[in-house]
């Protein structure tokens, strides 16, 4: 090779390899974190027990308070969570507050029955329509945004943490969709009927890329964290495990007898719970149970997780319960 | 080269005399145009389902039918100015019915798109010393991937061949200026954003052009003669002489376009598209779509052409050779930095920066021109080559998008599409074989740009003696990239995959059901619930519009209404429909949802979900109707859904059929009570459910459904759908 075929090759060769990446994706392997900041290996036990009605479902925490909701009774309730937990003032919003949103200095609630999101103060005191979707049955916080779900139209909405209104209905590749999560740039909406994980991008405004189907169609709820999405696969005795960059797919099995319908993720652990009460951690590579289950009472709806620990709700004894490891 | 002798050298001798034959201009374009329809042709006439924006234009064409004249604003055509595609239809509407028109518009639409190798080959001419190089490119025109566009009733169809026309105007204009020119070129030009208005762009970048062109050619090859403030004076006598229609055309637009805004009137003379003249000039997110639209175009065209065009306009820029590929090079990089930074614009405002390549395909004849000109019309075309890499290879791989296939992406952006579909994955393949699968594709792809120009190059270097041979071998790879990409898009367009259903896996038959129940010109009336997700309802209703011209109304049942025609608002109450009134010919769901309709029903759509009654020119009345279910039918979580039955009869049978998402770990339960009955269902998520109640009593019967909740759910949100709802006299 000549020497100016040598240096134009050399140019182009450093104009490529300046010019920089914007795509880079993670590597392959699941991105499990080992943070310094988790506690030494402790058996669970239940921390705090709050008494708040039957029916209770949906949790969400925003700062020191965790807020959860009755939806057949309408009312949200919060709970201070201190050294001592206790219930606050019961908010009567009306409807069907099915999932709560902790964000912008407030909590979001989705009203399925009458086809609204409300923002509620953190003092409890202002409630504010937000914005109307048909039957949402999921909200979220997305990044700097929100999100709703609407199962009637089928589509995604995107709403503002600041400003009240929704943005166009943006529809969703999956069947009834039922839950949605947001994790790494990307909204990940369940389909309730196909049991198909469809990621929206936010910065890119659309379903970008194909999405996942997952093996079985029963799904008790999915989660993110971690840098994946998790979803609890009660009648498969398993968890899976959607690595968000790649879309792959693992199915982990639970320990045995035990089956997921609930889970929550934090920077140390993958907390999951079955509908009969229990709560246990498992390892997020492969899902062992990394200590015995701890009841938390009669029935399980929905987990939190909350600095380091985590919030069940129990709609049959009417409670909310903490779980943490310690002595 | 035949001199060198060899096996090669005598088989081209032997082939000589027939080749010399078969130079014809004539016979070559002619034969690349068959070639191209054919393909073109073979595919789109197998589509049965059309896109939204198909609607309008083909409603558009009737009106054009019915009433013939260069445009109409009926059905919204108002707000589209550009009505030369709908116009080219109009005859086939006017004489047909939709099913039959829908069928020989995508004939007609595979000639008008293959009929751009034309104009292709004059523009290659124009700017080519040599024929051969001119065939070269009109075949790779004859073989592009957005051929697919044949395969929709959009206006790109005709705009994209009546845009190559423009510029081939545009070109003779500028490297042989005249008065006559710059008319036609005008003309040109006009004609095109008749066929689509963001066309008019080419009327300044033709203004711009012809000002760069004429001072740029002074500064540099132009000023070696006589010196260059010669050379400035002939630029200045050429612009005012020769360019006076272009500059009395220009002085009178800018005074149009003054008064329109001084008037506030300047947004709607541009219709459904006024208001991109709004905003920011360069809202965030212009210049990356800009770069993913460039991305796609050249990988759609198997890289080289866009490298070369590049390679070739950086050279004209301080070294032209000769005029016409001066004013070629011009042309190219302000037509195309127009149309493609305005379509980025209006991306990022209308469709939030998705990469749609029918609204940039115009640049294409460009490309393909330049490619040949970068390969035979340079000093070095090796360091031209060079020179368009280190632009286009960086610009490929800091491109970011992402898109999921399917059969639509094809059809308008096949060359993205092929991309995330097969180029993808196997730069993915690289990246493993690197160590990193998680590699950016794109990062990939400039890299493999970088590596096969340079390859490129190389050969082009070592075989300039053989020059004419290497140039025809890059434009037959360029040709086969072309082939290939378009083969498998159009395929995808038409059969889908595993993943996504095809637009050509249907069938037409029967279609237009209803315009053969009551006659074309029979107007029907819709009354459209949102049957299914927001999406799934717009497809069905919209296809019942689509193909049937008798529908003319809409009242709908929910918000968002999901039918084309605008939705009017209709009022149901318990038992009776209060608006509207009176309408003979009703399209309503079949699934009984929220009303029963009394009338004799005349037809069902072929899929049965909807149905066709006669209510004989009596006031609307409703048999029955369940209010209180969402728009799709599910059921509250704590008001009751009510299902009130009118008639004398005493009893009736209301059958349900029943749904909660398969996905849900639990049954859902709801009571059903009034009438006489009292009674709690459980409804399973895998099989769902069919229930039969008999409701009797005196007057009006009315039922209530109540979803009960239960004790511990996941999604507690999601209750029981119904589905159907059928009601007969016991």
């Amino acid at each position: 090779m000549s020497r100016r075929w040598q240096v134009l090759a050399a140019v182009a060769a450093l104009l490529i390899a300046g010019c920089g990446e914007r795509e880079v994706r993670s590597s392959a392997a699941p991105v499990v974190s080992a943070a310094p900041a988790c506690p030494a290996a402790a058996p669970l036990r239940v921390d705090a027990r709050v008494r708040v009605g039957p029916g209770v479902g949906p949790v969400a925490v925003a700062g020191d308070t965790l807020w959860t909701a009755r939806p057949a009774a309408g009312v949200l309730i919060p709970v201070r969570a201190g050294a001592r937990p206790r219930a606050g003032r019961p908010v009567r919003i009306g409807g069907a507050p099915v999932s709560l949103a902790a964000g912008f200095g407030g909590v979001f609630v989705a009203d399925r029955d009458r086809d609204r999101i409300l923002r509620v103060d953190a003092a409890g005191h202002a409630i504010v329509r937000w914005a109307t979707v048909q039957a949402p049955i999921k909200i979220g916080v997305a990044g700097e945004e929100l999100f709703a779900v609407s199962l009637d139209d089928g589509a995604l909405y995107r709403l503002q943490g600041r400003t009240p209104g929704a943005g166009p209905d943006v529809p969703i590749p999956a069947r009834a969709p039922v839950d949605a999560v947001y994790e790494a740039g990307d909204t990940w909406v369940l389909g309730g009927a196909d049991g198909g994980l469809a990621p929206f991008s936010v910065r890119q405004n659309r379903f970008s890329r194909t999405g996942v189907k997952l093996p079985v169609r029963v799904v008790g709820a999915i989660a993110a964290g971690q840098g994946a999405v998790w979803a609890a696969l009660p009648n498969a005795r398993s968890v899976a495990r959607i690595e968000s960059p790649r879309a792959s797919l693992s199915v982990l099995p639970a320990s045995r007898g035990f089956r997921p319908t609930a889970i929550a993720v934090d920077d140390c652990t993958v907390w999951v719970g079955d509908a009969g009460g229990r709560v246990q951690r498992i390892d997020p590579r492969t899902a062992h149970p990394l200590d015995r289950p701890v009841r938390i009472g009669r029935s399980l709806a929905a987990l939190v997780s909350d600095r380091g620990g985590v919030w069940a709700s129990d709609p049959v004894d009417g409670t909310v319960v903490r779980v943490a490891a310690g002595r | 080269m035949l001199r060198r002798g060899g096996a090669l050298s005598r088989a081209i001798a032997r082939i000589a005399p027939a080749a010399r034959a078969a130079d014809r201009p004539a016979l070559v374009v002619g034969a690349l145009f068959v070639v191209s329809a054919a393909v073109s042709a073979y595919f789109a006439t197998k589509i049965t389902s059309f896109q939204p924006d198909e609607l309008a234009y083909t409603h558009l064409a009737m009106a054009l039918g019915d009433h013939p004249s260069l445009w109409t604003s009926a059905f919204g055509g108002h707000e589209r100015l550009n009505q030369l595609y709908p116009l080219t239809l109009a005859p086939l509407y006017r004489l047909f019915g939709n099913v039959t028109a829908f069928e020989l518009a995508h004939w007609w639409n595979a000639l008008v798109m293959a009929s751009t190798v034309v104009p292709v080959y004059l523009l290659a001419r124009e700017v080519l010393e040599r024929r051969w190089a001119a065939y070269l490119a009109a075949a790779v025109a004859a073989v592009v991937p957005w051929l697919t566009l044949s395969s929709a009733q959009l206006t790109e169809v005709v705009a994209y061949p009546a845009c190559a026309w423009a510029l081939l105007a545009m070109q003779r204009a500028l490297a042989r200026p005249s008065r006559r020119a710059d008319l036609l070129a005008i003309a040109a030009i006009a004609v095109a954003a008749y066929g689509r208005l963001q066309l008019g762009i080419l009327g300044p970048a033709f203004i711009a052009a012809v000002l760069v062109h004429e001072i740029g050619w002074a500064l540099t090859a132009g000023a070696r003669p006589g010196g260059r403030a010669r050379a400035l004076r002939e630029a200045r006598r050429r612009l005012v002489a020769d360019h006076s229609v272009l500059v009395a055309v220009a002085v009178i637009g800018l005074v149009a376009v003054a008064a329109l805004t001084a008037a506030g009137r300047l947004q709607g003379a541009f219709g459904f598209y006024g208001n991109t003249l709004n905003g920011r000039l360069l809202p965030a997110g212009t210049w990356s779509n800009a770069q993913a639209n460039v991305t796609f175009l050249a990988w759609g065209l198997g890289v080289l052409p866009m490298v070369c065009t590049v390679g070739l306009v950086l050279e004209n820029a301080w070294a032209p050779r000769a005029r016409r590929v001066h004013a070629f090079a011009v042309l190219a990089t302000i037509v195309f930095l127009a149309i493609v930074v305005s379509v980025a614009r209006i991306n990022v405002i209308f469709i939030d920066g998705a990469v749609q390549e029918r609204y940039v395909v115009f640049v294409v004849p460009l490309l393909l021109v330049g490619l040949l000109a970068g390969l035979t019309e340079t000093r070095r075309p090796a360091v031209a080559l060079l020179l368009g890499a280190a632009v286009i290879a960086p610009l490929v791989a800091t491109t970011d998008f992402g898109v999921t296939p399917s059969g639509f992406w094809f059809l308008v952006s096949p060359a993205m599409t092929t991309f995330v579909e097969v180029v993808s994955p196997r730069l993915g393949q690289v990246g493993g074989a690197l160590g990193d699968p998680s590699l950016s594709r794109f990062l990939l792809g400039g890299g493999a740009i970088a590596l096969g120009c340079l390859l490129v190059a190389a050969a082009i270097r070592a075989g300039s003696r053989r020059g004419e041979l290497v140039v025809g071998m890059i434009a037959a790879t360029v040709f086969a990239a072309c082939a290939a990409t378009t083969v498998y898009s159009f395929h995808h367009v038409v059969y889908g995959s595993a993943e996504y259903r095809g637009l050509g896996t249907g069938s037409v038959a029967g279609l237009d059901w209803i315009d053969r129940a009551v006659g074309r010109d029979t107007p029907v009336t819709l009354l459209a619930r949102q049957a299914g997700q927001v999406s799934d309802s717009r497809e069905l209703w919209s296809a019942a519009e689509f193909w049937n011209r008798s529908v003319q109304t809409a009242y709908v049942l929910s918000r968002p209404y999901t039918t084309w025609h605008p939705g009017l608002e209709a009022a149901l109450r318990p038992g009776r429909i209060a608006r509207p009134r009176r309408a003979r010919y009703v399209v309503l769901s079949a699934s009984g949802l929220p009303l029963g309709l009394a009338g004799r029903e005349l037809a069902r759509s072929p899929d049965g979900a909807l149905r066709l009654v006669d209510t004989a020119h009596r006031p609307l009345r409703a048999a029955w109707t369940l209010l209180g279910l969402s728009d799709d039918g599910w059921l509250s979580l704590q008001r009751p859904a009510t299902l009130t039955i009118a008639g004398r009869r005493r009893c009736h049978d209301a059958r349900f059929a029943l749904a909660v998402p398969r996905g849900l770990p639990e049954a859902r339960r709801v009571r059903l009570s009034g009438g006489g009955i009292d009674r709690v269902v459980v409804v399973r998520p895998r099989t769902g459910r069919a229930v039969r109640v008999r409701v009797c009593g005196a007057g009006p019967l009315q039922l209530t459904l109540s979803a009960l909740a239960p004790p511990v759910a996941a999604a507690p949100g999601a209750t029981v759908r119904v589905r159907s709802l059928a009601v007969t006299a016991a």
